[in-house]
């Protein structure tokens, strides 16, 4: 009898941690569409993800995407995650992010962004790259301009 | 007078190098490369034609191959491979920049990231090229015929591989599509977005890992293109974002999980198409508007049409030929006189339960299905087609 209670609470502590609606998610391994844009995502460096309040998570393809989709009622609430573009396997919280915004970076959906875990981060692989000329710039998840 | 010369290139040869030939030739040379592995990186930056004779040109995964940076510069008769693979700057085995009119002709690639990358380029042709990707692990392909912010583009006749976009056009304009053919691409095998004013006439798209997609395009001409095979979760034959103002016309869809999805796309004509053993013809979502439907073939599909919305729908269909219609035509005008309501119970219940697929065609599902029609309540009132096609035409 108290086997089976010691299964049972163990049970339940394994369905809590499961069930843990907090953080982001890795990549499906199987073929996922972009929840805005419908493109399937193939560039894990440029994808992004909301999590919603009631655990329900959206990928998708690339920031512009993911900003499309910020502060629309299905996903009040939620909190997005960015690709780390140069740490792909790494999400950033949106909020924390720097988003570069650079015609090199030629991201999914066009617009040139990208996220990356600090500003040092974003100009220091800039210089590497080097701009040739074209225009950059460095902004924060809620400066991003809506899509056009 | 000018004198145009022909430089020859091979092991023995005054030019041993490519590269060598290309700096000593002068505007409107012909440079012509022997049999044999060139291990280089040739950059062209004059006005040339340069012609393989049994040339191979491989990139060792090391370098890239070809860059051209000069008008009306072109290349044919190559086999190139094995360009350099990085991710952040889209290396190419052709690379095309800032030029107008090259010609990239009956070249073959082999096993390159990017193989052929136009990038704001005006007037060139990409013709009867042969290109194989070997597919590789996610973000570690690239596609075949790539390009970008470019006009007045002619590609025509290629065959494409194995990459992870047959072709993709990205703020491309005023380009003709021609007769290519691109099979088991890792993503779509064919893949537009932001390139308005486009003609995509008689190419074939099959077993592309999730079909072909044209994403915020206007006017953009679709005709007698033949897309089959495209299986699987998320899986189009054609898949259509936010296009508008556009014509699909005598195009053949077979075998594919879903042939045709309208997403946030209006004002499309779509006729004389033919839609045959498909999962589902066409999903038409919400968003999309007054898309007109004429004379097309639905015949042995799963389902003709499934939308999302249950509200009225300004899209019309009219005049289409359906296997499935149990109409008659007392009148003998060659069209029923009974409507014909493509939209099912069963696929309604379908997109809302895609486990119900198991039920599918089930005595079940068509008990659903009679009732639906003896007394409509799901479908769209308006999606209905009024005088249906009594005799298939030909197509």
């Amino acid at each position: 009898m108290r086997g089976s209670t010691a299964v049972l609470l163990l049970g339940w502590i394994t369905i809590g941690l499961g069930c843990r609606s907090e953080g982001p998610i890795p990549l499906p391994a199987e073929r996922v569409e972009c929840a805005q844009c419908r493109m399937v995502i193939t560039d894990p460096r440029f994808a992004a993800q909301v999590r919603t309040l009631k655990g329900r998570v959206l990928f998708f393809d690339s920031v512009e995407c993911a900003r499309a989709w910020a502060g629309r009622p299905e996903v009040q609430g939620g909190r997005f995650y960015l690709r780390s573009f140069l740490d792909p396997p790494r999400w950033l919280a949106a909020e924390d992010s720097w988003i570069l915004e650079w015609q090199g970076l030629r991201s999914p959906m066009g617009r040139g962004w990208a996220a990356f875990a600090s500003e040092q981060e974003a100009m220091q692989w800039l210089e590497q790259m080097g701009t040739g000329g074209e225009k950059f710039r460095v902004m924060r998840w809620a400066a991003l301009p809506p899509p056009t | 007078m000018l004198w145009l010369a022909t430089l020859v290139v091979c092991a023995g040869c005054p030019y041993a190098t490519i590269q060598q030939a290309l700096d000593a030739a002068e505007p409107g040379d012909t440079v012509r490369v022997q049999a044999g592995v060139y291990r280089e990186s040739v950059r062209i930056s004059r006005e040339v034609r340069l012609v393989g004779e049994g040339a191979v040109i491989d990139g060792e995964f090391a370098r890239d191959p070809i860059v051209i940076a000069a008008d009306q510069v072109s290349v044919e008769g190559f086999e190139i491979r094995r360009s350099r693979r990085d991710l952040l700057r889209d290396t190419a085995a052709v690379r095309v920049v800032r030029s107008h009119g090259c010609r990239i002709e009956n070249n073959r690639f082999v096993d390159n990231f990017f193989a052929i990358y136009l990038e704001e380029v005006t007037g060139c042709v990409v013709r009867g090229n042969m290109v194989e990707g070997v597919p590789r692990g996610e973000g570690m392909s690239a596609n075949g015929i790539h390009t970008w912010s470019s006009s007045r583009l002619r590609i025509e006749g290629n065959q494409v591989r194995g990459h992870r976009d047959g072709i993709y056009l990205e703020f491309t304009s005023q380009s003709e599509i021609i007769g290519n053919e691109a099979t088991e691409n890792i993503r779509y095998g064919l893949h537009f977005m932001y390139s308005d004013d486009n003609r995509f006439l008689r190419n074939r798209f099959f077993s592309n890992g999730a079909g072909v997609a044209v994403m915020y395009s206007n006017r953009v001409g679709i005709e007698d293109n033949e897309f089959s095979r495209h299986q699987g979760r998320a899986s189009y034959g054609l898949l259509l974002k936010e296009i508008s103002r556009s014509v699909l016309r005598r195009n053949r869809f077979f075998d594919n999980s879903t042939a045709v999805h309208f997403d946030g796309s209006q004002r499309n004509q779509v006729a004389h198409n033919l839609f045959r053993a498909n999962g589902l013809a066409v999903s038409l979502w919400a968003s999309a508007e007054e898309n007109r439907f004429e004379g097309n073939i639905f015949e042995a599909n799963l389902f003709d049409f499934h939308t999302n919305s249950s509200g009225p729908t300004t899209n019309r269909l009219q005049g289409n030929y359906f296997s499935g219609y149990l109409g008659y035509d007392l009148d003998r005008d060659g069209f029923g006189d009974l409507p014909y309501r493509p939209f099912s119970y069963s696929a309604v219940l379908l997109a809302r339960y895609p486990l119900a697929g198991l039920l599918a065609k089930s005595a079940f599902f068509e008990l659903l299905d009679l009732s639906e029609r003896l007394l409509p309540s799901l479908v769209p009132a308006q999606l209905v087609d009024e005088h249906p096609l009594m005799h298939r035409p030909t197509s």
